[in-house]
């Protein structure tokens, strides 16, 4: 359903994302591994078209036969948020905080959908419930909730417009371990029912090893390696996944360096 | 919310009054003789027994504390002293002019708020093409004209030389113009720079991408996320405007000849006119506490984290 | 430092140079009055025309700068001096007194100070002296406020705490890392201060309340240009343009400072 192709980013003077070519189909998942400066959420930036200048993207991401980087913004709209959901790691980096919940994600559906105040605030609701959050949640301004609330509200939001692929960026890495649980296991419920194709980005390895079927593992900007989880985790082949998987067994908790 | 208002009005009252004194305080430590001032200003003779006489009847010998309690002793029964030069009430006076320097702020305020609005989004906007660059230009132009040369020049062109606009004194809107412009153009150069920068600042923020990745438009992005917040964060200065505004129309008054508290209060400094002087300084100060008490307001009523603390004080 | 800048640079130079130097060799005398040049447009005799009282308006201009233009640089100085000294101590020696100067400086910030400088200079008299005490009394508190702002946050940054723990002397801290951080942005709001002060200035006389007339400061000019308005534009035309274009000049300068600043802090990073 979406396929990258030499994706790349730089600058004037600087390759800050070596081209990359990868693909998704309908319901698979992948991983992204890395350390933090790797380029994983420069990665997910440019996959949705959102950097700009200084930065250059190049290569071409097609969705659906639809090449991206040549699209207009009015198009590109369209696509960002129905099409692919974006997930970001921050929290505090979804809602503006002057502004209820609920009508920020009245606001989203109906950019997407015509439809009516009130059957959009239906679909809100259901959604926030869908996320284990209740209906007055929907009156609450951002700075109202916890973090882990915050990201399951968040994560209503993209939901709500029934995203075909899902780009979740550390989705989970500030939060408690309910909410951490209850965000994967939508995850993996709305990829089993209803075919969700998913790039989760992150630096843990259990979390990525529960969630995907192929990684691929970045290091300063580049692919080093990349396969099945399986392949992976039995016979690394880079230094760098190596130590990696060294760390975890021997400090017995599957996390690369982050901060 | 309502706690909060009656709170911050409360607040206000040992401010004013410690602004009195010290308003009292600074007149006195000025050079100059009161009672010298008074008898030019009332244009009698000036002799060694007539300042005496008069330092006397204005009690000018007394200490300051008797002088500042006799002072706020009258006051609160709105009694602010008469003026030296007309011996009338110096509130009632204020009174009579101060609704034309009203006018001529209000209008210009609103002006002001408009045009940098305006001109601070479309800079912001279109940044870095043309319309940035002139408006970059028309700003650093227009905090480098000074208001009297810039009045002299609108009323050159448009009263003197095209006849479009009359050249002073207050009647019909007409009349309004030239020292409205003149009054606003400075502010205009000024705030809408500072406009522009905090729109781009605003771009920066986390949740502006977040925006962006769910797809919304780009008129809703602009009209409900940037320009709401690059507003609520132009408040405060909005108010020193205002404060501004009020307090500032010296020149303008000159220049169009406007029958306001600026003029009014040229002549009552250059005649040395304390009472007139104390009370006009006061009265500003006021003026800016309640701005700044208004600005406060709107920016917890606006914010809704603050709208929503317990108790609803701001702490500072 | 660009190309920009050194012109901003020459072009002060060459601009005090006139003030001090073109006096001494200009033949016309800004004061001597002859009722047979009244109000003469501009010719190749009197460049820029004459007044009123057929004084050479460009001999006027050129002797009126020292008072409009050197005046607020003595006030950008004077306030600078005051400004950075009071703020540098407020911020280093915190406690009750970095809490007072806080507190009075947000009180005079919120009050409209140029409003009490105005009515200091009206009451206490006309004149030079007074004009400057006036101003330099309301210009500080901004440059205070800013030295002890930065001062407070750079000493809190990490490096100058490692700064503190590797031994580095205090006067050696100050200059590496203070002065770089406080200096650029003092030099641009003093940049910007010389063109309001000398909108002040002429602003005063203007009012009548500022440098008395027959001196030819600027503002004091256009105030005399006023009842040959009409009849003698250039008489309004050619001191406003001088205040104009030293006050662009120096908002110019202030904007250019900022900009490369900027630069090169962005660069660093």
């Amino acid at each position: 359903m979406i396929e990258v192709n030499n994706l790349a980013v730089k600058t004037e003077t600087q390759m800050l994302l070596e081209p990359l070519s990868f693909c998704i189909q309908k319901g698979e998942s992948i991983g992204v591994l890395g350390e933090s400066g790797a380029g994983k959420t420069m990665l997910t930036m440019a996959l949705l078209q959102l950097l700009s200048s200084p930065l250059q993207v190049e290569g071409s991401v097609i969705v659906h036969d639809q090449d991206l980087s040549v699209l207009s913004n009015e198009q590109l709209r369209s696509v960002r948020g129905n099409t692919l959901g974006y997930v970001p790691q921050n929290v505090q980096a979804i809602f503006d905080p002057y502004r209820k919940i609920g009508v920020q994600m009245v606001e989203t559906i109906r950019a997407h959908e015509r439809t009516t105040k009130r059957e959009a605030k239906r679909t809100a609701m259901a959604s926030l419930r869908e996320v284990q959050l209740k209906d007055e949640h929907y009156h609450f301004f951002p700075f109202q909730l916890s973090g882990g609330m915050l990201q399951r509200a968040g994560m209503a939001l993209v939901f709500s417009l029934q995203p075909e692929l899902v780009i979740a960026d550390e989705p989970t890495t500030a939060l408690d371990k309910e909410t951490k649980t209850v965000i994967l296991e939508l995850l993996l419920r709305k990829q089993r029912e209803e075919g969700l194709s998913i790039l989760f980005v992150s630096h843990e390895i259990d979390v990525i090893k529960k969630m995907v079927t192929r990684i691929l593992v970045l290091e300063n900007g580049k692919c080093v390696e990349r396969g099945s989880v399986d392949q992976l985790m039995n016979e690394p082949s880079s230094d760098r996944l190596k130590s990696f998987l060294h760390y975890e067994v021997v400090l017995g908790r599957g996390t690369m360096k982050n901060d | 919310m309502l706690r909060m208002l009656s709170w911050r009005l409360c607040a206000l009252v040992p401010s004013i009054v410690l602004l009195s004194f010290v308003v009292f305080l600074a007149l006195h430590l000025i050079p100059g003789d009161p009672a010298v001032a008074y008898l030019s200003a009332s244009q009698l003779p000036i002799t060694e027994e007539a300042i005496e006489r008069v330092t006397i009847e204005l009690g000018l010998d007394r200490t300051v504390w008797e002088q500042y309690a006799s002072w706020v002793s009258s006051a609160l029964t709105m009694d602010f002293g008469t003026s030296y030069m007309t011996g009338e009430p110096v509130i009632e006076e204020f009174l009579f002019y101060f609704p034309a320097t009203v006018e001529l702020s209000v209008w210009a305020f609103l002006i002001v708020i408009l045009s940098v609005i305006g001109l601070g989004s479309a800079s912001a906007y279109y940044r870095k093409t043309w319309v940035d660059y002139s408006s970059r230009l028309f700003s650093i132009v227009g905090a480098s004209l000074p208001s009297f040369w810039l009045g002299f020049l609108l009323l050159y062109v448009f009263s003197m030389s095209l006849g479009i606009f009359p050249s002073g004194n207050r009647g019909t809107v007409a009349h309004y113009v030239l020292p409205v412009l003149t009054l606003a153009i400075p502010y205009i150069a000024i705030y809408s720079r500072l406009f522009r920068t905090s729109l781009l600042e605003v771009e920066k923020l986390p949740w502006m991408s977040h925006a962006r990745a769910r797809g919304l438009s780009e008129k809703t992005i602009w009209l409900k996320f940037q320009l709401r917040h690059g507003v609520l964060a132009l408040l405060p200065v909005l108010g020193i405007v205002m404060g501004y505004l009020l307090a500032g129309t010296f020149i303008v008054e000159n220049i169009f000849s406007w029958p306001g508290v600026g003029r009014y209060m040229m002549n009552a400094i250059v005649q040395r006119d304390y009472p007139v002087i104390q009370f006009y300084i006061l009265v500003i100060a006021c003026l800016f506490l309640l701005i700044n008490l208004i600005v406060d307001l709107l920016q917890a009523w606006l914010d809704p984290r603050q709208r929503h603390q317990k108790g609803g004080v701001k702490h500072v | 430092m660009s190309r920009t800048s050194k012109v901003y640079i020459s072009m002060a130079a060459i601009g005090l140079l006139m003030i001090f130097i073109a006096p001494l060799v200009m033949n016309q005398d800004p004061f001597s009055a002859h009722s047979a040049n009244r109000l003469l447009p501009p010719s190749s005799s009197h460049l820029l025309g004459t007044d009123h009282l057929g004084r050479d308006l460009l001999s006027r201009i050129v002797y009126g700068a020292r008072y409009t233009v050197v005046t607020a640089l003595v006030i950008v100085v004077i306030s600078g001096l005051i400004g950075m000294s009071v703020g540098f101590v407020s911020a280093t020696s915190g406690g009750v007194i970095d809490h007072v100067f806080m507190r009075f400086t947000e009180w005079m910030s919120a009050f409209p100070s140029v409003i009490l400088a105005f009515l200091f200079v009206g009451i206490a008299g006309p004149g030079l002296l007074n004009i400057l005490i006036a101003l330099s009394l309301v210009f500080w508190i901004p440059i205070a406020r800013l030295v002890r702002n930065t001062t407070v946050r750079t000493m809190q940054e990490p490096y100058y705490e490692s700064a503190i723990i590797s031994g580095v002397p205090y006067v050696k801290r100050i200059q590496r890392h203070l002065v770089p951080a406080i200096l650029p942005q003092v030099l641009v709001l003093l940049a910007l201060n010389v063109g309001s002060a000398m909108l002040h200035i002429a602003g005063f006389s203007f009012l009548g309340i500022g440098i008395q007339p027959p001196l030819p400061e600027w503002g004091a000019m256009l105030n005399e240009s006023r009842s040959y308005f009409y009849a003698a534009p250039w008489l309004m035309i050619v001191p406003g343009t001088a205040i104009f274009l030293v006050v662009f000049f120096w908002n110019g300068l202030s904007e250019r400072m900022r900009d490369e600043f900027d630069q090169k802090r962005g660069s660093g990073l």
